[in-house]
């Protein structure tokens, strides 16, 4: 059975390539581009560790064929700030202790970001229900809310992605 | 995570913080976490590695006839198909060494290794194992613990000494029939819980190669690295020295990675065929692959004299330790040990066994048996006090361990007993919290006894079967107890080595140990013990920790131990390496120092005397619930979980720990249902295990912390991380029941079972047990 | 997961073409949200998808006309639960959608996928087991472990359809336009759904050559309501355990019409008439709701394991029945 070409944004560069039809956006992201900070946690589209965005949206890369991308735009976690700067969200994860493993973590900043574009000053409820299809299984979410939270503040307040550097 | 390398010279140096310990700077490994940058297992490869598939059992009991490997073989890509024969010395366990790396003549459990392909891609490699042809004999089911102790039934593990029961573990003081005879109030219940599934959300997965010098390297993730690499040597017939293991960013652990699971496949690959090696595992291969929280049926009686003060306490447990004996023995010891919780009683005769069956080995996960044993404790004691008309908080206090006292294996206590101190903060706190509880002395002025409602006004009872079907809010409160550290003569050490550098002072430090940071956060922790005792920032101590050749042995991350055993370790070799520094005028000094906290024994095979533990935690939590009793839906509001850490080093991470261990609590108590029939996995994905959502914890989890330094931990730390497990089920159900009226006593809470509680449903089958005097049975009908 | 082919095709025909004769080797893909889960447990083997999310003759379009609100079969379930005409007009849908799985996959699924999702017994998910519904002879689940199963018995399988929206759509007597070979249908949805049979597995009678197109509401009576109520073990984000959707008209201070429809205790939407009879005309209280919800589970045949659902179905019907009549108190 034949690969068929496929055009995808990914985190700003259009990629084409051939893929067989059955493999999974998840597997393109993390075999062909080797971008493994999209991970892998249970395959059945139930833990949320594959989120990513596609055209803005938060969707799990492991319940998405690498075809139903064509012609789309993807974002990964490695795409979601300029390359060596951190985005206000990942900062907030960072700093508020929003993970321990961290296996989640790019999954619920996905989720996070693509939430606080729609709502830029959720309540708790608004952040738990928006994560509800991230599952962690360390912190117990109350690190995470508390970190989306913050995020929320920042970047009402204007912050913008800012220089790794200077954190590390 | 991996080595950090750090360039900083004592010029460009900010001046050393003080009192690095008991801050809570952000983790340095969290960086790469939220960057996508940190690398997993799953995340690994290596320059021409094969892919490996594991050929699972997928039947519970059943003879091997015949493994025809040539379909597999012909299929393009598929290099190698490896079966028991190729493996040097195909046995292993983590106390016992009675498991095969691929399986040799039977299937044990539906998870049993049969076959490993290897093959050029990961497709091929699937497709090859579905290729591989197993023919199999079923043989009879042994499904339960009962009918595995039954006369007659076929053996799990043939040639044992004792048939299908692993181990039996008996303690005794005093005279418990004696003391319940004369009790003035006598209870007993009977409780079950099920099996757990850690459901750490990075599967099981690694790579491995051989290096020029004849060195096997695994990497993956674990618990403990240096036991990998004894139990991995041992499979291939190799000195330890030639095994390496190295971790890379662990995805949680929870218990579920002491047993190897993919380790010895790599390793058994690499070595054979010669290349690099890769290893993924899929989730329903995680479900089925690695040892499972135990499911236990414990049988209480306990008894209390007319002053209140529990006399005696007679105790049966019964544990499905599957087909493997991972580490059941010791699970069981110590969940028979902690039958009588937190509580001074006089005359014991506890009782365990953990029994073989063709379920899903039983081995490890947070608690280590405390919280089924305390499930029962606790329920007892809260039963008891309604019993006597006594408060919940009132009857504890009086009856909860003081310093001093003895175990029910005849020993005093270690020193550092929190019990009393934990209760009493959490009740204070509860009752500011909730607005409900207890004073210490009784109930709080104004809080009846009866089930608060949710919400608007109470109904007025009667007429409107809707309004008297609302959901009703409740409270309850529990203790815990939970050694730290190994237990029962098991060698307990751990090793640090610290380097200094520096000219004249010292500049920057190395700190080498082999402690798993399996997402705790322990590695921050070790570097905070290291940079108070040296003056030094944070960021001028590195740590060398994941590397079974660069970091020496600290033992496992389990039973809350890292940050008391591996902590004093640092703490002391730091103050070795301080000492040797004004001696000389080199530019490196080095120091190593082995910990090794105050022994303990095993328990005499008759009486059970001993010194099981030189550690204790303690914990009380209060829960507040809203029950619906129409639909059986319980919804925990919110909790406190107070805790003795001895010496916070870290506060956030003590926070993230409570917090953690809350949700996993919940999830136990109220949604967790792993799932077998007849030896088979029926929840297979986490489409049928449900884990907790944020959406299902409570917004408000108030962790409290206690700081009565430890005798022997670094700065006084003690361990806390498995503590939130504990007290959590038990004070979920007193919550149920005092919202509801019902005691129920088989974990978990699903709606089915806390309807089945409250109504005389039809389909009321043999799965519930609990005695409910319903204090609600209507549903208009 | 086994290697199929793919086809993106230009037109709705050329799609049907493609379908025509696979005999269920070739199979739609929209949103593949139930049809991935299925294709790795090896639990679908299809040999070629065939993209429809590209259709240009399908859509994502909700609309309101004089015949009703009309949804295209590839609008996602997220769309319903933020549309503001299907908040509007039938809010037991917007419900219905907001209960179901969780916002990443509530992007992706569409309501034509949803309402063709295969049941969610273990015994069926599980690749180990060849059970009735897969082609096999026996159902393992009638005598196995049922505690999620139905109430009602329909055909030797006990699976209970798992779409929310389904339960939601029957209340609301909605229908499907289908296209095929042959030209085009429309079915109301109780028509559409039937169990399984020996000659046909599945839970609904759409060919395998055929395409949902879109679905239809007709434009609720004067004074009716309608809500979902959906008992999950889990807060969110499980499938029901027993799932209620009700729709009432008023007529003065009577019911002049109801809808009573029960998720999760059949293979299909289960309508209870019996209930819906007992209601109309009669003046709306505990009561009158309690009788209903009696006579909704008089004919139910619980299994071994799973009779908690009773009660738990007739709270929620009394729940539901009580939240659409409440004077004053704004539509559920």
């Amino acid at each position: 059975m034949a690969t068929v070409p496929v055009t995808v944004t990914v985190n700003g560069t259009e990629r084409t390539t051939e893929v067989e039809p059955r493999t999974l956006l998840v597997y393109f992201l993390r075999d062909q581009l080797g971008l493994t900070g999209t991970h892998i946690g249970c395959q059945t589209g139930q833990c949320g560790a594959c989120t990513v965005q596609l055209d803005g949206e938060a969707v799990k890369s492991c319940m998405v064929l690498t075809v139903q991308a064509e012609g789309h735009a993807v974002t990964t976690i490695e795409g979601l700030a300029p390359a060596g700067t951190l985005h206000p969200v990942q900062a907030a994860f960072w700093e508020e202790h929003g993970l321990q493993c961290g296996y989640c973590t790019p999954g619920m900043v996905l989720t996070a970001e693509a939430l606080l574009r729609d709502d830029p000053d959720p309540d708790d409820h608004t952040i738990r229900h928006a994560i509800e299809g991230n599952l962690c299984r360390c912190t117990g979410y109350q690190s995470v809310v508390q970190s989306v939270r913050v995020a929320a503040t920042r970047m009402a307040e204007g912050a913008q992605p800012e220089p790794l550097l200077r954190r590390s | 995570m991996g080595m950090l390398t750090l360039g900083h010279r004592r010029a460009g140096m900010p001046p050393a913080p003080r009192d690095v310990v008991g801050t809570s700077p952000p983790r340095p490994d969290a960086l790469a976490k939220v960057t996508g940058a940190a690398r997993y297992p799953g995340d690994l490869s290596r320059p021409g590695q094969l892919h490996l598939w594991a050929v699972l059992a997928g039947r519970p009991h059943a003879r091997i006839l015949g493994v025809d490997a040539r379909p597999a073989l012909a299929h393009p890509g598929v290099v190698a198909v490896l079966t028991a024969a190729d493996v040097p010395r195909n046995r292993f366990g983590l106390i016992e060494d009675d498991q095969p790396v691929l399986a040799e003549g039977v299937v044990r459990w539906v998870g049993e290794r049969v076959a490993l392909v290897a093959a050029e891609t990961r497709e091929a490699a699937a497709t090859g194992a579905r290729l591989v042809e197993v023919t199999y004999e079923d043989l009879p089911v042994v499904a339960d613990p009962a009918t595995a102790l039954a006369p007659g039934t076929p053996l799990v593990q043939p040639g044992r000494p004792d048939g299908n029961l692993l181990t039996e573990v008996r303690i005794r003081r005093g005279d418990a029939a004696g003391a319940l005879a004369g009790a003035a109030t006598v209870l007993e219940a009977t409780f079950t819980t099920t099996w757990q599934e850690h459901a750490f959300l990075q599967p099981e997965a690694g790579v491995a190669w051989v290096e020029d010098d004849g060195r096997v390297v695994v990497e993956t993730a674990g618990q403990w690295a240096h036991d990998d690499r004894r139990e991995v040597a041992s499979t291939l017939g190799l000195p330890d020295e030639q095994v390496v293991i190295r971790y890379a960013a662990i995805g949680g652990a929870f218990g579920g990675r002491e047993d190897l699971t993919v380790q010895p496949l790599l390793a058994l690959a690499a070595w054979t065929l010669r290349r690099p090696v890769a290893l993924v595992w899929d989730r329903t291969e995680s479900m089925l692959g690695h040892p499972k929280r135990h499911p236990m049926s414990i049988r209480a009686r306990w008894g209390v004299d007319g002053d209140g003060r529990i006399r005696g306490v007679e105790a049966d447990l019964t544990a499905d330790a599957g087909a493997y004996a991972s580490t059941s023995q010791e699970v069981v010891k110590a969940a028979t040990l902690l039958l009588t919780g937190a509580y001074r009683v006089p005359n014991v005769a506890l009782h365990g066994r953990a029994v073989l069956t063709n379920n899903v080995p039983t081995g490890a996960f947070r608690g280590f048996g405390a919280p089924q044993a305390q499930f029962a404790a606790e329920s007892m004691v809260a039963r008891l006090a309604e019993a006597i008309g006594d408060d919940p908080v009132a009857f504890r206090q009086r009856n909860l361990y003081r310093e001093g006292d003895l175990e029910p294996t005849g020993r005093p206590l270690p020193a550092g007993v929190g019990a009393l101190a934990t209760l009493e903060a959490c009740a204070a706190e509860a009752r500011r919290r909730f607005g409900i509880g207890w004073d210490g002395l009784g109930r709080v002025p104004g809080a009846s006894s009866a089930p608060r409602q949710a919400g608007e006004a109470v109904p007025s009872a009667g007429t409107d079967g809707i309004a008297r079907k609302r959901p009703r809010r409740g409270v309850g409160i529990a203790c815990g107890i939970k050694n730290l550290g190994y237990s029962f003569g098991f060698p307990e050490r751990a090793t640090a080595t610290v380097e200094l550098y520096g000219r004249g002072e010292v500049e920057r430090a190395t700190v080498r140990i082999g402690a798993a940071d399996v997402g705790q956060g322990v590695h921050l922790a070790l570097r905070q013990i290291a940079a108070d005792g040296l003056r030094l920032p944070l960021a001028a101590v590195a740590l060398v920790a994941d590397d079974s050749a660069e970091a020496p042995d600290a033992g496992s991350a389990s039973a809350s131990r890292l940050t008391l055993v591996a902590g004093r370790a640092v703490h002391d070799a730091v103050a070795a390496a301080r000492a040797k520094w004004p001696e000389t005028d080199d530019e490196r000094v080095e120091a190593t120092v082995t910990y090794r906290p105050p022994a303990t024994t095993p328990l005499d095979p008759i009486t059970g005397e001993g010194t099981p533990n030189y550690c204790y935690g303690y914990a009380a939590q209060a829960v507040e619930v809203e029950v619906d009793p129409a639909t059986g839906v319980v919804r925990v509001l919110g909790v406190v979980s107070a805790h003795d850490v001895g010496r916070a080093i870290n506060p956030r991470a003590i926070e993230g720990q409570v917090e953690g261990g809350v949700a996993q609590a919940l999830g136990y108590a109220l949604l967790e249902d792993f799932r077998m029939a007849d030896g088979f996995v029926l929840t297979r994905t986490w489409d049928d295990y449900l884990l907790p959502t944020a959406l299902d914890v409570p917004d408000e989890i108030v962790p409290l912390v206690l700081e009565t330094a430890d005798p022997n931990g670094p700065f006084g730390a003690r361990g806390m991380a498995e503590l939130p497990l504990v007290p959590f089920l038990p004070a979920v159900a007193a919550a149920i029941h005092d919202a509801v009226g019902v005691w129920l006593t088989d974990q978990p809470f699903t709606p089915e079972r806390v309807q089945f509680a409250l109504d005389d449903s039809p389909g009321t089958s043999a799965r519930v047990r609990t005695p409910s005097p319903a204090t609600s049975s209507d549903d208009g009908s | 997961m086994r290697r199929f082919d793919y086809a993106s095709p230009a037109t709705i025909d050329d799609a049907l073409a493609l379908l025509a004769g696979g005999d269920g080797a070739v199979r739609p893909l929209a949103g593949g949200t139930d049809l991935l889960t299925l294709m790795k447990a090896d639990i679908a083997t299809p040999e070629r998808l065939i993209d429809i999310k590209r259709l240009a003759e399908l859509d994502d379009a909700i609309a309101l006309d004089a015949d009703g609100l009309s949804i295209g079969a590839l609008a996602t379930l997220d769309d319903l639960e933020d549309d503001p005409l299907v908040r509007q007009l039938a809010p037991a849908l917007a419900e219905a959608a907001a209960a179901a799985a969780s916002p990443q996959l509530r992007n992706m699924a569409t309501i034509g996928g949803n309402l063709l999702q295969r049941p969610r017994c273990w015994y069926f998910r599980s690749s180990l087991v060849h059970c009735w519904l897969k082609g096999g002879t026996e159902c393992q689940a009638r005598d196995g472990e049922n505690a999620l199963h139905a109430l009602f018995d329909q055909s030797p399988c006990v699976a209970v359809h798992p779409s929310d929206l389904a339960t939601a759509l029957v209340a609301l007597d909605a229908s499907v336009r289908l296209r095929g070979p042959a030209g085009e249908r429309s079915l109301s949805l109780g028509e559409f759904f039937a169990p399984p049979t020996d000659d046909r597995r599945t839970e609904n009678v759409l060919a395998p050559d055929e395409l949902i197109l879109s679905v239809r509401i007709p434009p609720p009576a004067d004074n009716a309501r309608g809500t979902y109520l959906k008992a999950m073990d889990r807060k969110v984000w499980a499938f029901a355990l027993v799932g209620v959707a009700a729709t009432v008209a008023r007529d003065g201070d009577r019911i002049g019409a109801a809808r009573i429809v029960l998720g999760g205790v059949a293979q299909t939407p289960w309508r209870a008439r019996e209930a819906e009879d007992l209601l109309v005309g009669q003046r709306p209280d505990a009561d009158l709701f309690a009788r209903a919800a009696d006579a909704a589970l008089a004919g139910a045949a619980p299994l071994a394991d799973n009779g908690y659902k009773i009660p738990l179905a007739r709270t929620l019907i009394r729940r539901a029945l009580a939240a659409v009549t409440a004077d004053g108190a704004p539509p559920a």
